[in-house]
């Protein structure tokens, strides 16, 4: 293990543990004011915590004990070896790209030629190598962020910490400075905080949710995304999630909904003891409405009430607080009337995954 | 009257009115004194004795004042906009107290601090330093009402660049003397050039603190101002003729600093 973190901040209610194993990137995605930069803060050193212990490497970055019991430690953000990138490029306006790049290795003491040299050595690494001599003024937004990763891993950080890097991207160029990313993360120890579900399946190992302060899940992207336990994680991966508990062939998710859970379904929840928490997941691309509860046996349908009618490009959401469809534009409008009345909301057995709501391996650590 | 750019402004006619009448009245009076010049004796009034040792020791006096006002108001900006301490506030509105104090007021303060009889004045007897009714006098006169015009422009320079590019450079791994060296004062050299230039004016024009603290011995504390005000009784030609010589160095100082400042606001909308 490289990178090891504990971390408490009163204030914004924040209890944190994080793992990060060498050559490892670990996404971790959350809603905003989750407590995502609060963490690349605390870890880059620009946020202090009220308690928590981190470690680098075998060299402790923060030591803040909750009790006076022993001694405090914190090493300032030039002393810890990780370096930050941040959603805006932040090139220092009055250098050259070439000494944006070199400021690293010179801070670190090397010399003026042989800092230019490992300078030249990052900036052929993203591809930016002609650059070298403008002015930051004088880049594009993604030119900038490639020079900001040169820049951040020329200092050869122990860790990278990188704050929504794509965020601020133009649709157009953000492919391609992620697919540097994934080239340059691939065997180096990183956290990289995002909104975007790409982002995470692209470039990270492993995925953490972090919801209001807490780690609400972790593991791999697959498996974080098909079978989410957090509403948020099943948003992101644009799934419909019903939890509820197993009772015989069913899933019961409230006194009203109880879904059968014997004929054609997948997931490991089938197996689930009796009583245990099951989640249960579908696309809203599967889902159908109907006023009607449909006949075919081959569909599970839940009845709820239609809060809204969502236009999303060429289809339309229709929302209930149990599940969502998607409907073309056409049945929407034939919809619309049953806005606010309960309608009947199907989908096939086999488009939909049943798995238990606890992961049993990695959140028991 | 044409708006900026082609673009709508919607400046009523009496606000043109009113703005004419004030730019009347600063321009009115240097007009005056510009007709009042005797053109003819110009030369050499101002290169007599007299005035050339008072031009020499203004000149002399503000540049050291200004050197002292980078030297400790660079620093003080700097602890007033990057560092949060109980008291800062009142602290603040002390250090720009000169800023608004009858000059006059200051230079008993300066008397009663570094006079003979003053607070650090017997101090400076015993080490056989003497300052009062010195240079040295006139430097510290001009230092104190010149400062807080340095450290109130930086510490605003110093808020508008923020912190952002100083803990990127941080956490890239320079030394916080580093940061300080290659990334905060490149970002304000703008503004620290432009609060040197208007402390110098400043310490250029100083009279109230000068004469009650310094005093007035031609060539030792006889500046500019103080040589000015004295010629005014006996000599009015020479006045009238140094006067100008300060209003032209005045309108070079004001250029200097609005061309100082221009690429500071270029350097930050880059960004922004």
């Amino acid at each position: 293990m490289t990178f090891t973190l504990d971390l408490h901040v009163a204030e914004r209610d924040v209890t944190l543990h994080l793992e990060v194993a060498a050559g490892e990137t670990v996404a971790v995605l959350g809603p905003n004011g989750a407590g995502k930069s609060t963490l690349l803060g605390v870890i880059a050193g620009l946020v202090r915590p009220d308690s928590g212990r981190a470690e680098l490497n075998g060299s402790v970055l923060f030591d803040l004990p909750a009790t006076g019991d022993r001694r405090s430690v914190w090493r300032p953000p030039h002393q810890r070896s990780v370096s930050l990138l941040a959603q805006d490029a932040l090139l220092f306006p009055h250098l050259s790209v070439l000494e944006n790049v070199a400021f690293g290795p010179r801070s670190a003491g090397a010399r003026a030629s042989q800092a230019r040299e490992t300078a030249t050595g990052w900036l052929r690494e993203v591809d930016a190598e002609e650059l070298a001599g403008r002015r930051p003024a004088e880049l594009s937004g993604g030119q900038a962020q490639r020079i900001a990763v040169a820049r951040a891993l020329a200092s050869d950080p122990g860790l990278l910490l990188l704050d929504e890097p794509l965020a601020a991207l133009d649709i157009a160029v953000a492919p391609a400075v992620r697919r540097m990313l994934r080239r340059v993360l691939a065997d180096r120890s990183a956290v990289i905080v995002t909104h975007d579900v790409l982002d995470a399946y692209t470039l990270a190992d492993r995925v953490v949710i972090v919801e209001n302060g807490r780690i609400v899940d972790e593991g791999t992207p697959a498996e974080v995304f098909d079978r989410p336990r957090s509403a948020f994680a099943a948003g992101l991966a644009g799934l419909n999630l019903i939890t509820g508990a197993r009772r015989g062939n069913t899933l019961v998710a409230d006194a009203f909904t109880s879904i059968g859970i014997d004929g054609g379904l997948h997931g490991s929840g089938i197996d689930a003891a009796e009583g245990a928490p099951l989640s249960l997941a579908v696309r809203p691309a599967a889902v159908s409405v109907s006023a009607g509860r449909p006949t075919d046996p081959t569909l599970i349908s839940v009845r709820a009430e239609l809060i809204d009618l969502e236009p999303r490009g060429d289809f339309v959401r229709a929302r209930s607080l149990l599940l969502s469809a998607d409907v073309s534009p056409k049945q929407a409008a034939e919809l619309d009337p049953a806005v606010g009345s309960p309608v009947w909301f199907s989908f096939p057995s086999s488009a939909a995954t049943v798995f238990p709501s606890v992961r049993s391996t990695r959140l028991s650590s | 009257m044409r708006p900026v750019s082609g673009s709508y402004a919607g400046v009523p006619r009496w606000v043109i009115a009113l703005a004419a009448v004030g730019a009347g009245f600063v321009l009115l009076p240097l007009a005056a004194m510009v007709l009042r010049v005797n053109w003819a004796e110009f030369v050499p009034l101002v290169t007599s004795e007299s005035s050339v040792a008072a031009l020499l020791l203004s000149l002399r006096t503000s540049l050291a004042a200004t050197a002292l006002c980078v030297v400790f108001g660079v620093p003080m900006a700097l602890v007033l906009a990057r560092t949060d301490f109980w008291g800062q506030k009142i602290l603040r509105s002390l250090v720009l107290l000169p800023l608004v104090l009858p000059p006059v007021v200051g230079g008993i303060a300066l008397l009663y601090t570094f006079g003979r009889r003053g607070l650090l004045g017997q101090t400076f007897e015993v080490l056989g330093i003497e300052i009062a009714f010195s240079t040295t006098a006139v430097v510290i006169a001009q230092t104190f009402v010149a400062l807080p015009f340095l450290v109130l422009s930086l510490e605003g320079a110093l808020r508008t660049v923020g912190t952002r590019y100083e803990a990127i450079g941080a956490t890239l791994g320079a030394s916080p003397t580093t940061v300080l060296r290659r990334i905060t004062l490149p970002l304000v050299l703008p503004a620290v050039l432009s609060g040197a230039v208007l402390s110098f004016a400043r310490a250029l024009g100083e009279f109230g603190a000068t004469l009650t603290f310094a005093g007035s011995l031609q060539g030792t504390t006889r500046t500019l101002p103080l040589e000015i005000y004295l010629q005014r009784e006996t000599d009015p030609d020479t006045a009238v003729a140094l006067s100008l010589l300060l209003v032209v160095v005045a309108i070079i100082i004001v250029t200097l600093a609005h061309r100082t400042g221009a690429p500071f606001r270029r350097t930050i909308g880059v960004d922004s």
